[in-house]
């Protein structure tokens, strides 16, 4: 009977530990959204917002993989910076409204923007945290947000929080990529395994 | 008749405590050789040590070339910088080297200034920064503590690159103490 009740606890807390280690994919997108309506050709990144060491490096790591498709014409996040700071416009480095969003999308004169975030959840256990980004595809003309992403993984020092930057970058990056496909009338197969993807 | 239990008694009693001085003994040293066991299996020497990361592929980095090369191919290769520099900005990136604690700040310019004797720099140009820290020397470590003469060998990689383009303009490569 002891044993039964200790290897449960065993079972429980190891199920816990590998809950806190595995990475976690937030997807949601607007259900009453008819794709093929609409006829987008020009996508722009805006700069990512978030702990100053990853804003860069990571809009530039989704731009990235947002440029693996070849449906549309992507907007780098370094080249929409440069085009809005010659119309005198800043964007914020701690958080994109969708206003300002939707305004820097006419400004570039794109049919939509994605932004984004890169942040830090502290865990309870020492050096253990989860890196947490965020993105949102936003349609210019509407203002309304098409679909969000988010995607947390655990830091593990031994691999340095950059591969862990690349992880969550993907994930996001592919969740916006099926969208894309989606309106092109093709399907995304993503690349990435073994992640637990949340859908609503 | 009546001393020789006592005398049986006494005998068993020596033999009692020197057996179990026996098995203290034994018991002791193979305390001791698996105490020994334990440092050793914990004991490393070296000559050299890696931090994090994978060493920069030297091949790859032959394989850069100005006004060819694409920023997708050095992502792909070398997979996100440690930072990226883009002109008039402060750059915030993790130091190299073991304890990695908190972040470092570095005006970009510093990274540019490596470029400006050969190149004009404009505003589309930007600079992939990676590096690779490496800890070189001859070290032991061991559970009880360690000894070594080591020191810090940072190899660092900027590469230029025109955003506009997308195309690598060009590289280098140092070691740094």
């Amino acid at each position: 009977m002891k044993k039964a009740v200790l290897l449960s606890m065993a079972i429980a807390l190891f199920s816990l530990l590998l809950g806190c280690l595995e990475t976690v994919r937030h997807f949601e997108r607007d259900e009453e959204l008819e794709l093929e309506r609409l006829n987008w050709g020009k996508i722009a990144i805006l700069p990512f917002t978030g702990i100053p060491a990853f804003q860069r490096v990571s809009a530039e790591l989704f731009s990235f993989h947002m440029c693996k498709q070849k449906h549309f014409v992507i907007i780098e996040p370094a080249i929409a910076e440069i085009e809005l700071k010659k119309q005198r416009i800043e964007l914020s480095k701690i958080q994109i409204k969708i206003e300002q969003a939707q305004k820097a999308g006419q400004i570039l004169g794109v049919d939509a923007v994605i932004v984004g975030s890169v942040t830090i959840k502290k865990g309870e256990f020492p050096n253990l945290g989860r890196l947490v980004a965020g993105v949102s595809l936003t349609n210019v003309s509407t203002g309304k947000v098409v679909a969000t992403s988010i995607c947390s993984v655990p830091i593990q020092r031994v691999y340095g929080e950059h591969k862990v930057l690349q992880e969550a970058t993907e994930g996001v990056a592919n969740d916006i990529l099926s969208i894309l496909y989606e309106l092109a009338g093709e399907t995304w197969n993503s690349p990435q395994k073994g992640i637990v993807t949340k859908q609503e | 008749m009546e001393f020789a239990p006592k005398r049986d008694c006494y005998q068993t009693g020596v033999k009692d405590i020197v057996m179990s001085l026996c098995k203290m003994k034994i018991i002791l040293s193979h305390a001791i050789f698996a105490f020994m066991l334990i440092c050793m299996s914990a004991c490393v020497v070296g000559k050299s040590k890696h931090i994090v990361g994978e060493p920069f592929n030297e091949a790859r980095i032959k394989g850069i070339q100005r006004a060819e090369t694409t920023k997708q191919e050095i992502l792909t290769w070398f997979g996100p910088p440690v930072a990226i520099a883009r002109q008039g900005e402060i750059m915030t990136f993790p130091p190299p080297g073991p304890t990695k604690e908190g972040y470092k700040e570095v005006r970009s310019e510093t990274f540019f200034e490596l470029f400006s004797a050969k190149h004009a720099i404009i505003e589309s140009h930007i600079i992939y920064y990676y590096y690779y820290p490496e800890i070189k020397g001859t070290f032991v470590e061991s559970l009880p503590g360690g000894s070594s003469k080591k020191r810090l060998v940072v190899s660092k990689l900027w590469i230029l690159i025109n955003d506009t383009t997308g195309i690598v303009e060009d590289h280098l490569l140092r070691k740094e103490e």
